[in-house]
């Protein structure tokens, strides 16, 4: 008697129709028509082979077996021996393999599809399941600390060579707020006690819409007898501005600063640190995945430098007020020195910071020079366009600090072979996303899966970055490329660019996908390039326009044509970045007005372009445009037009 | 005599297809009418004999349902459809033709000028 068959046999040899009706009727179980067909073993042994080599469906086999039961148990039926029959049946291996190809033969489009289909599915899941273990061995491996490699430019450097540690002593000594001084700012209430915003708000972020005190303000004397008590601070940061090197050595964890440092840098924290000692100032929120990184290095000093130079600035006013000239050239002087040090966190933001202190040195020269045109003496005028000339705004460009920082995140998202090429990991994976919410202020893709659900769903969809991202080779040399051709064209004048840089930008966008790493670590190269060229355009402006105040304070009259300038006054006139020609002028109203051509490229006579109606000051065009205005580009007087 | 099996694979399913042509049948009873029938000269390699009707049926020449025969047995019985009917005329004709032609070169031999009497390849049984 044949054994019943278990539930479990009858659920896998039973048909989908069947199951779908829930019954359980096996009615596929090709070995159980064998094993109940009662024939003698050795046929059964024959049937049974010859069904397993054929290789068919269920379904079909358990057709196939029905013919064979029925052929043999016929033939006895008719009188011949089983062992007869055996031998009359012939080869079953061909058999088989003949019954396997009519069979498949006989089958519909629709089955070959599926099977293919199915085939085809098994296939790639076997491959992406080889992907998965193959992306999950691998694992970056941090071989470089490039915050070292960042400060090592300085760090032989003597103590007594370094500006930072008398920057960081003056502002701890005179108790110098992160926020800068509060006393030097003229603010206007209504009747409500709002600040009214002022239309020549210099600092509105900070100054919420107030200006520097001036003479005539209530806040005067006040801010003087401030200003006159910070005179030690001023001599300070003087002399700390007159120092090549700033030297600050920056840590990717805040808690690695030496104590004074720390104060200055993060000067909450400081106050919260008794309570908090253990307390980490931290960037990115990245679950440890990135300490140590130079992502993770704070640039609080640059705030600090910037309203350092707002304070220069206010004594500079004061200095004005009281004729003392001499002054006024030493904080022009080390607001430029601010400036350079501000960029010497070799980033582009550091770039941005010591472009922006820059411009308030012009600005504020601008403003002095307009009100003052008689304030400064011939040699003073001199002095004042030597410091000019010496500002190096292609030097404030420092992108090394970028290149490193790319290059540390490749290195904590990509595996290492040694030979310069990895692959992405799944630690990468998620350093990609911690970045992606960090820099982008994108809420967390793993919409608040608890995280070994997440590390599963990263292992299980890690692998497809393998065939779609670009390898770590591929990766570097690209973004190498893109520094190299970025640090050549920040060099070069607008009018003399290549369009390498704009040709590698056009290959990141048209493969975003392949370079999506690349594409979310890039740095802001336009921001900076155009922020770039219009200090460069200001700063020639500047100087031309001084060549001039010095003609006029000789001659006593201004000059009529660039000729007169060089080289007694200017060594050359400077060049129009847009054009490659020289930057015109004009005397407007017994004032010189300095100009290029701007972006429709055709001289306007000075006419000045606005961005918006009621704009404080003309536009600097730094590029040129699809769809030009017609005007010029106003170099001098820009800050002070109206 | 039994055919060789190259003749076999060409003649073959003919003589199945005119088993089938007057009555439905079985596995088991298309061997034994082919050997009986053609007195030997169709016996077929029996492992042969399902591979090639699933091939027929596969080209839609047979069909094939489950029934109980006579002892209450399940099996297959095979018959041919209408496009089965359809290729054995056309199988007849070319047979026909074949043995009139080999006929005519004295290929056949003095005896062998009729059909096999029980298959009628011809067109009817005797």
């Amino acid at each position: 008697m044949s054994e019943v068959p278990s539930f479990q046999r009858r659920l896998v040899t039973t048909s989908f129709g069947d199951v779908l009706k829930l019954r359980m009727s096996g009615n596929l179980d090709w070995k159980g028509e064998i094993s109940r067909s009662g024939l003698p073993e050795n046929i059964r042994t024959t049937i049974h082979e010859l069904i397993r080599q054929s290789r068919l469906f269920r379904f079909e086999k358990t057709s196939v077996t029905k013919d064979l039961v029925a052929h043999f148990q016929d033939g006895h039926g008719l009188g011949v021996s089983y062992d007869q029959l055996l031998a009359d049946f012939g080869d079953a291996k061909l058999s088989s393999q003949l019954i396997r190809r009519s069979k498949q033969r006989n089958r519909s489009y629709m089955m070959k599809a599926t099977h293919m289909i199915g085939f085809a599915v098994l296939g790639l899941l076997a491959i992406y399941v080889t992907l998965i273990a193959f992306f999950n061995m691998a694992r970056p491996d941090v071989k470089i600390d490039f915050v070292a490699k960042l400060n090592e430019e300085f760090i032989d450097v003597p103590a007594n060579e370094k500006a930072w540690p008398i920057y960081r002593d003056a502002w701890l000594a005179h108790e110098v707020p992160l926020a800068g001084f509060s006393e030097i700012w003229h603010v206007e209430k209504d009747e409500n006690g709002t600040i009214v915003p002022q239309a020549d708000c210099i600092d509105c972020a900070t100054g919420a819409g107030s200006r520097l005190a001036q003479p005539g303000d209530p806040e005067w004397d006040a801010a003087v007898a401030f200003n006159e008590s910070k005179q030690e601070l001023f001599e300070e940061i003087r002399l700390a501005a007159s120092l090549p090197v700033l030297g600050l050595e920056l840590k990717a964890n805040s808690n690695e600063y030496a104590e004074d440092d720390f104060k200055v840098l993060f000067e909450q924290e400081a106050a919260n640190r008794e309570e908090n000692p253990a307390e980490v100032v931290n960037n990115f929120n990245t679950d440890g995945l990135l300490d140590g990184a130079l992502i993770n290095v704070l640039l609080p000093h640059l705030d600090r430098f910037r309203k350092t130079a707002r304070h220069l600035q206010f004594d500079s006013l004061v200095a004005v007020d009281e004729g003392d000239t001499e002054r006024y050239i030493e904080n022009l002087r080390a607001t430029f020195g601010i400036a350079d040090h501000a960029s010497q966190g070799k980033v582009l933001v550091a770039s941005l910071v010591g472009l922006a202190i820059c411009d308030m040195g012009f600005d504020h020269l601008e403003e002095t020079l307009v009100a003052n045109p008689d304030l400064f003496s011939d040699e003073q005028l001199l002095e004042i366009q030597n410091a000019i000339q010496s500002v190096d705004i292609a030097g404030l460009m420092r992108v090394q600090g970028e290149r490193f920082f790319t290059e540390d995140i490749l290195q904590r998202v990509y595996s290492d072979d040694g030979e310069g090429d990895g692959r992405m990991t799944h630690e990468g994976i998620k350093v990609m996303q911690k970045l992606q919410q960090s820099l982008m202020n994108a809420p967390s893709p793993d919409m608040g899966m608890d995280e070994q659900l997440s590390d599963f769903i990263y292992s299980a969809i890690g692998p497809a970055s393998l065939v779609t991202l670009a390898s770590r080779k591929e990766s570097s040399e690209l973004l190498n490329k893109w520094m190299n051709v970025a640090e050549v064209e920040f060099n070069r004048p607008w009018f003399s660019r290549g369009d390498e840089l704009y040709e590698l930008e056009e290959t990141l966008k048209s493969n975003e996908l392949k370079y999506a790493v690349i594409g979310m670590i890039m740095p802001a190269v336009e921001l900076v390039d155009n922020a770039s060229e219009r200090a460069c355009a200001r700063r020639d402006g500047v100087d031309l326009a001084l060549a001039m105040y010095r003609f006029h304070a000789t001659n006593d009259r201004w000059p009529e044509s660039t000729d007169e300038l060089t080289p007694e006054f200017i060594p050359a006139i400077p060049i129009d970045r847009l054009t490659g020609d020289p930057i015109q002028f004009k005397i407007v109203d017994g004032s010189p007005v300095v100009y290029g051509l701007g972006s429709d490229l055709d001289d306007d006579g000075g006419k000045p372009i606005f961005d918006y109606p009621n704009a404080e000051s003309p536009k600097i065009s730094n590029n040129i445009e699809a769809n030009p205005q017609d005007g010029d580009w106003i170099l001098w007087p820009l800050k002070t037009w109206k | 005599m039994k055919l060789e099996r190259e003749m076999m694979r060409g003649a073959g399913p003919t003589a199945v297809l005119q088993l089938l042509s007057s009555n439905e049948m079985y596995g088991y009873q298309l061997v034994d009418a082919l050997t009986k029938r053609s007195a030997g000269v169709f016996e077929l390699g029996q492992s042969t004999l399902y591979p090639m009707l699933y091939n027929l049926e596969s080209q839609g020449i047979i069909t094939s349902r489950e029934k109980a025969g006579e002892n209450g047995r399940r099996r297959k019985y095979y018959r041919l459809t209408s496009k089965g009917k359809k290729r054995l005329e056309k199988d007849r004709e070319q047979w026909a033709a074949v043995v009139k032609g080999l006929g005519a070169l004295g290929a056949l031999g003095a005896n062998c000028d009729q059909s096999p009497p029980e298959l009628g390849l011809g067109g009817g049984v005797a």
